[in-house]
């Protein structure tokens, strides 16, 4: 899955530990989202989709 | 170019800082390492003088810990502690520090004990703390992150899995009698510590597949 946490991270200016910060997970859980390594389960998804105050599917894509 | 700013950023923000009341994990790792490693020696050298293997072969465990502790430290990231792994830390520690202290009573006074109640009393004593520790690793594995949690099941899967195989084979070979003359309680006591061993093996190998460079 494809994500584009890191370049909204980056328009709001936090950095990983700010952001994980605010969604109350650790850092480590922010980048491996933001690198792909790891795909968020839906309830994340959403807060960080709240976080943005962007819907979803703007943010995650399925990919190929 | 940009990702090498970001990260700089990054280490720069996620920086702890120097305040005593926000702990980092790598003060934490330090510091359980020395206490483990000061603890060990004097178990150590009772043991060595006084002949109780029991204790030495406790302070080896002990020193293997804290050396273990000292190694991660060393390398860990530096970042500020999270709440649920401090409260885990406030949990663990008393649990222990109260099962080091029964387990020397116990191993001290069963020998002398001439009635049989009293002697299961005093061996199942050091149990009270292991299930106060169970319960602080049930409610960290409950309340940290879902990445946090995944990687600590895996691990557990991994260290139960290899536990059982490794003491399942080691069965094997017993029966097949190659000269191995190891009592059955010996085995049975040492399942728990290979578990916590392959555990904390394991789980930096698996996070390991969740990081990138950081």
């Amino acid at each position: 899955m494809n994500n584009h946490v890191r370049e909204l991270r980056g328009e709001h200016g936090w950095s990983q530990a700010e952001m994980a910060e605010r969604l109350d997970v650790s850092r480590q859980t922010i980048n491996a989202i933001e690198t792909g390594k790891y795909d968020p389960s839906l309830p994340l998804a959403f807060k960080i989709a709240a976080l943005f105050g962007r819907p979803i599917e703007s943010i995650f894509d399925p990919g190929e | 170019m940009i990702a090498s700013k970001e990260d700089d950023r990054n280490r720069r923000v996620s920086a702890p800082s120097k305040s005593p009341s926000k702990p980092t994990n790598r003060r934490v790792l330090a510091t359980m390492g020395g206490v483990a490693v000061l603890c060990a020696l004097p178990c150590l050298l009772v043991g060595a003088l006084t002949g109780r293997r029991w204790l030495v072969t406790a302070g080896a465990v002990a020193a293997a810990t804290g050396a273990a502790w000292l190694l991660c430290a060393r390398f860990a990231r530096e970042e500020v502690m999270r709440p649920v792994h401090l409260r885990y830390l406030r949990e663990f520690f008393p649990a222990m520090a109260g099962y080091l202290v029964l387990i020397v009573v116990s191993g001290t006074l069963v020998p002398r004990m001439e009635s049989q109640a009293g002697r299961v009393a005093l061996a199942v004593l050091p149990l009270l703390p292991i299930v106060l520790l169970i319960r602080a690793m049930v409610r960290v594995l409950r309340d940290q992150d879902e990445l946090e949690r995944r990687i600590d099941l895996e691990a557990i899967a991994i260290a139960a899995m290899s536990t059982a195989f490794g003491f399942f084979s080691f069965g094997l070979l017993s029966l097949a009698d190659i000269g191995w003359h190891v009592s059955g309680d010996a085995v049975a006591i040492w399942v728990m510590p290979c578990l916590f061993a392959i555990f904390g093996i394991a789980k930096p190998l698996v996070a390991r597949r969740y990081r990138d460079h950081e």
